[in-house]
């Protein structure tokens, strides 16, 4: 697509207002952040006038096609192919190029899942459009969405637009919008995308899961982290009591990873994952920007560190000055307490 | 039996202490178990029958006066990172934390020089002057000590090779004396020849003088460029034997730490990082000079380095490594910096010697040393700073009796310290002698400096009440 | 085999940086480094070379100052390094960039009568985490993209890199040349030798300018040619601190905490 002037852009947005939502899925069902951009997606669609669509590209994926259909979607466009089973960044990209040439959308929303973080700038490339990743908040204003997004690790904020260009392409971070709970029912409209080997350059020869632990930190209600205050390895198993007692997941800090003590799937953080669970509980974590730019979506945050100014209690609603080895033992204990006496 | 009798911290004192700092004064199983050790629990353990945490000097004069009053004994407190009992309350009574004084004041741009609370810790105020453009060059080990504590023990460190340990630093300070009078030493100058020197007297004292309250520090702006080497060598011997060449091709390290192999292998385990190579050109590596300069530009830096690499190439350095990032020089100095840690992560029966010999008898020293453990059961481990013979040597047992190892430990340090002062050093480059080393000392220094030291102290703390039983006097 | 390792300097990432008082990022006292994941991209390649035979160029935009970080590239295994330097492309977005890197890319090809087989970038930058530039600049070059690549290999026209997931890895083949983004592998980035710091020193970097790009499209680049435009920078508000427990002993804070956290349900 061409670049426009900011008048012919204005112009344009009568004609784009549609928003298409690209939903990722896992395991044949959409990922948590595939469904929160349906809220934000509502939001633009509300000013534009448009319709928010749902894309699902897969195979054997009509479930969660209903599904996402049953969160805020007001068409599901459901593409089936078994070659599609498996993500595959140029099938995917040319499906994904095929259904905006089609549906001129004026914005198109992508999860900031790893493959998400791939296909934005790819297509946006494709397209000849603007692209924008981790986005943390959206917000129309003056006929403009106005997205929020981190710079150095999160200390800065940044509202950026992109007026010049259409579709609009956004990474959007998960757990950063909320899923909406009242949602029309929208309709499902299977698609064919024929599979072209058109710019189809990479050949995927295996795709291994090394981490036999399903570790879903994204979704999780509750998670129990820890960083390099937890001394070592061996501490660092209190952390995962916890979690276990609570029903929660591990999570770990950058560090805490870089020394061993964990694999990297339960890395929370920046670089790791940004997560919203209902309470996150951060045992020998003094807080880097790094760290706290990912929990601070979270209801309730408890925080444990023997350092008092550590920054962590900045945004904790419960801070223990303590040795966290320390304290976790004696919480294990009256947390599982309470709880048997439930 | 001792000629001073102390009073003991009735229900009406701790009143008093509560009035003068109220809510901040602990007592019975209200004190953490880290105010009975600090981090060398070989010494004992012994628990205050009060904590009280002063802000202000006022406060802390009171504390005194009282204290004074009721020949109580206080036992001042930084962050406790102490490694000889320095700041255990061996003869009961309070001890007075000054954690909680822990404000930076303000600087002085002009002067180049910062007012602090003594409770400020190392790391904070070394992060404060650097956004400030400025450097406060004494470097200790341990991070997380309080700057008052670096002063009562003249902590050095690892620039001590270049810019001097923390005595070069104190411009200005506020004691609080034991009787509690409060007195300024030391003026914001440069210079002084008014009197006995007692700021200087004050620095390393241990806290057995006064309470320090309030200091004012030199700083140097922040040197423009600064590159690390990482130096491997075949042997120790050949490491240290390169050490006198610096200095006499006129190049100044701001930083010459010297390290063992496998105390670096130790480290780097325990943080799960590969920095130091182990093997490099078909030679196995068995230890390794980390040396640091700085410089007014890029250019006079990578100059200064091409030279000192030339030096120790010469010397039999089998390369040298350029720490020239923010990120090579960090992964290069946490090793250094958490050795101490890693030793005591492995390590159940810990003991050190903190002794500094004349440069040039450093390998002669260590090898010394090393030739000890052939007859003890328990392991030796040493690093330290090579380019001011400041050495920490370790002993470690994981399966010995205590009793046992105590045994053996006193008759190494024994030898240790007499082969130092044999070489013309002394016993403590910046730990101190708190009362983990104050046979050694008297052993060391002999008894015409010891009189005169308990006569200082005894001007300064007629009834001996602070922190008694410490550095020369013994009860 | 030829290889092109695009980097970029940005501010070292383990100093937090805040805004000046005119609202703008407060660099000063923070010194601009190489990004980290192209210095493992710089790493993988230099491993890649050495296993096998060719060339590794650097190739920058930036400023002046970018100059010091192109000389410590030449120093951990680089061969030949390039500055693009214009105040022009100032403000450009990931697309301004991927376009003047291709460009640039295809210039260096020109000049030398050498292809390049294999082109790194770092996964993202630490300063704004896009994670753009790679798959815009295959896209531009027609060739296929390996993102979060953790190893590699070489063969005759062929490479296969495997791609860190989230739950593993993929093993993926495209024909080069390809580009390939880098993640932090199970290494670390070398320590240059005195020697090839001292050599480094010595070795020549080029420059290129708007001009010396024949297929440059200058409107795509600088502010003017952004897609993205930023309205405004500013720091996120300080969420407010809870209740802080100091108990004398880490069991009476435990017992203190458990009983608020059950009072607030949270379990």
């Amino acid at each position: 697509m061409r670049k426009y002037s900011k008048e012919e852009f204005a112009m344009n947005m009568t004609e784009y207002k549609d928003i298409v939502v690209y939903i990722e899925t896992a395991d044949k069902s959409p990922v948590k952040v595939g469904l929160e951009m349906l809220s934000p997606a509502r939001k633009i669609a509300e000013n534009t006038g448009g319709k928010v669509r749902a894309v699902l590209i897969g195979d054997g994926i009509r479930t969660a096609a209903q599904k996402a259909a049953e969160s805020g979607a007001d068409e599901v466009i459901l593409i089936e192919d078994p070659q599609y089973e498996s993500f595959h960044l140029d099938y995917f990209t040319n499906v994904m190029e095929s259904v905006i040439k089609e549906e001129k959308p004026v914005a198109v929303l992508v999860g900031g899942t790893q493959d998400g973080k791939d296909l934005a700038p790819r297509l946006a490339a494709r397209l000849k459009t603007g692209c924008v990743s981790d986005v943390m908040d959206l917000r129309t204003e003056d006929g403009k969405i106005v997205y929020t997004c981190p710079l150095y690790g999160g200390t800065v904020l940044q509202d950026v637009v992109m007026e010049t260009s259409v579709p609009q392409i956004a990474v959007l971070r998960s757990g950063a919008f909320k899923k909406t709970e009242e949602a029309q029912k929208g309709t499902i409209t299977e698609k064919k995308v024929p599979v072209t080997d058109e710019k189809v350059r990479l050949n995927i020869k295996d795709a291994v899961k090394e981490i036999s632990e399903a570790v879903n930190l994204e979704e999780a209600e509750v998670i129990v982290s820890g960083g390099r205050g937890m001394g070592s390895k061996d501490n660092f198993a209190l952390v995962k009591e916890l979690a276990d007692l609570l029903g929660g997941v591990v999570g770990a800090t950058r560090p805490a990873i870089e020394d061993g003590w964990i694999s990297r799937v339960h890395q929370v953080g920046q670089s790791g994952k940004i997560v919203a669970p209902k309470l996150y509980i951060a045992c020998g974590i003094s807080g880097a920007t790094q760290h706290v730019s990912g929990i601070m979506n979270s209801d309730y945050i408890v925080a444990i560190n023997k350092d008092e100014d550590a920054p962590i209690f900045e945004v904790a609603n419960i801070g223990i000055v303590g040795n966290a080895v320390n304290v976790l033992p004696v919480m294990i204990e009256e947390i599982r307490k309470k709880k048997e006496a439930e | 039996m001792s000629e001073y009798e102390y009073g003991r911290v009735t229900q009406e004192i701790i009143d008093r202490l509560n009035e003068i700092t109220p809510r901040r004064v602990y007592t019975g199983d209200e004190i953490n178990d880290d105010f009975t050790h600090d981090e060398m629990s070989i010494y004992g353990k012994a628990k205050p029958e009060a904590v009280v945490e002063p802000l202000t000097t006022e406060e802390a004069a009171a504390v005194m006066k009282l204290c004074n009053e009721h020949k109580i004994p206080v036992t001042p407190s930084g962050a406790r990172t102490g490694l000889v009992g320095g700041a255990v309350s061996i003869h009961g009574g309070i001890i007075l934390s000054i954690t909680k004084m822990n404000k930076i004041l303000g600087y002085d741009k002009e002067n180049f020089v910062v007012t602090i609370q003594p409770g400020v810790l190392l790391n904070d105020l070394a992060e404060d002057a650097e956004k400030q453009g400025l450097l406060y060059p004494p470097d200790p080990g341990e991070k997380f000590a309080t700057v008052g504590g670096n002063v009562a023990t003249n902590a050095g460190g690892m620039r001590a090779v270049k810019y001097g340990t923390t005595r070069d630093y104190v411009r200005a300070m506020t004691v609080v004396l034991p009787t509690g009078e409060i007195v300024k030493l030391g003026a914001t100058v440069s210079k002084t020849s008014s009197g006995y020197s007692l700021l200087n007297l004050m620095i390393g004292s241990e806290g057995t003088l006064g309470v320090i309250t309030e200091l004012t520090l030199k700083l140097i702006p922040q040197p423009k460029a600064v590159i690390s080497l990482i130096i491997p060598y075949e042997t120790l011997e050949d490491c240290i034997a390169t050490v006198p060449q610096f200095f006499m091709n006129h190049l100044h390290p701001q930083a010459l730490e010297f390290m063992e192999k496998d105390v670096v292998m130790d480290t780097e385990k325990f943080l799960g990082k590969k920095v130091y190579p182990k093997e490099m050109e078909g030679v196995e590596v068995g230890a390794y000079l980390l040396a640091t300069f700085d410089g007014d530009s890029e250019e006079q830096l990578e100059d200064i380095i091409e030279a000192a690499s030339e030096i120790v190439l010469e010397a039999g350095a089998i390369d040298v490594l350029v720490a020239d990032t923010p990120a090579l020089k960090r992964d290069a100095w946490a090793v250094r910096s958490a050795l101490l840690e890693a030793i005591e992560a492995d390590t159940v029966l810990l003991d050190e010697c903190d002794v500094v010999v004349p440069t040039n008898k450093i390998a002669e020293f260590l090898t010394y040393t090393k030739s000890l453990e052939a007859e003890a059961d328990f392991r030796v481990k040493s690093f330290g700073h090579a380019g001011d013979g400041n050495l920490h040597i370790y002993t470690c047992s994981n399966d010995m009796q205590e009793e046992e190892f105590r045994k053996q430990v006193s008759v190494f340090m024994k030898k240790v310290y007499e082969k130092a002062t044999e070489f013309g050093g002394l016993i403590s480059g910046e730990h101190g002698i708190g009362h983990g080393k104050l046979d050694y000392l008297a052993e060391s220094v002999g008894p015409v400096s010891m009189r005169i030291m308990e006569g200082v102290k005894t001007v300064f703390d007629p009834n001996m009440i602070l922190n008694p039983g410490k550095v020369c006097y013994k009860l | 085999m030829e290889i092109l390792v695009c980097v970029k300097q940005v501010p070292d990432d383990s100093v937090e940086v805040h805004l000046t008082a005119e609202g703008k990022p407060d660099l000063a006292n923070i010194t601009p480094v190489v990004n980290a994941f192209d210095t493992y991209a710089l790493e993988m390649a230099a491993r890649l070379k050495e296993a096998g035979e060719g060339e590794i160029t650097v190739l920058c935009i930036g400023g002046e100052e970018a100059r010091n970080s192109l000389k410590n590239c030449l120093a951990v295994g680089a061969d030949h390094a390039y500055l693009v330097r214009d105040d022009r492309f100032d403000g450009s977005d990931s697309r301004g960039i991927s376009h003047i890197l291709m460009c640039a890319a295809k210039k260096i090809e020109e000049d030398t009568g050498k292809k390049f087989d294999l082109i790194f970038c770092g996964k993202e930058a630490t300063d704004a985490a896009l994670g753009q530039v790679g798959a815009e600049l295959s896209e531009l070059l027609g060739t296929g993209v390996i993102t979060n690549v953790i190893g590699v290999e070489f063969e005759e026209g062929q490479v296969c890199a495997k791609q860190e997931t989230e739950e593993g890895y993929r093993l993926i083949e495209t024909a080069s040349p390809c580009v390939l983004t880098v993640t932090k592998p199970d290494y670390d980035p070398r320590y240059p030798t005195i020697k090839n710091k001292m050599a480094a020193r010595k070795k020549p970097i080029g420059t290129i300018k708007a001009e010396d790009l024949s297929m440059l499209e200058l409107e795509k680049t600088g502010e003017d040619g952004a897609f993205v435009k930023t309205l405004k920078l500013y720091e996120p508000p300080k969420k407010e601190a809870g209740i802080k427990i100091q108990e004398e002993t880490a069991q009476d804070s435990a017992f203190k905490a458990v009983a608020m956290m059950a009072d607030a349900k949270v379990f």
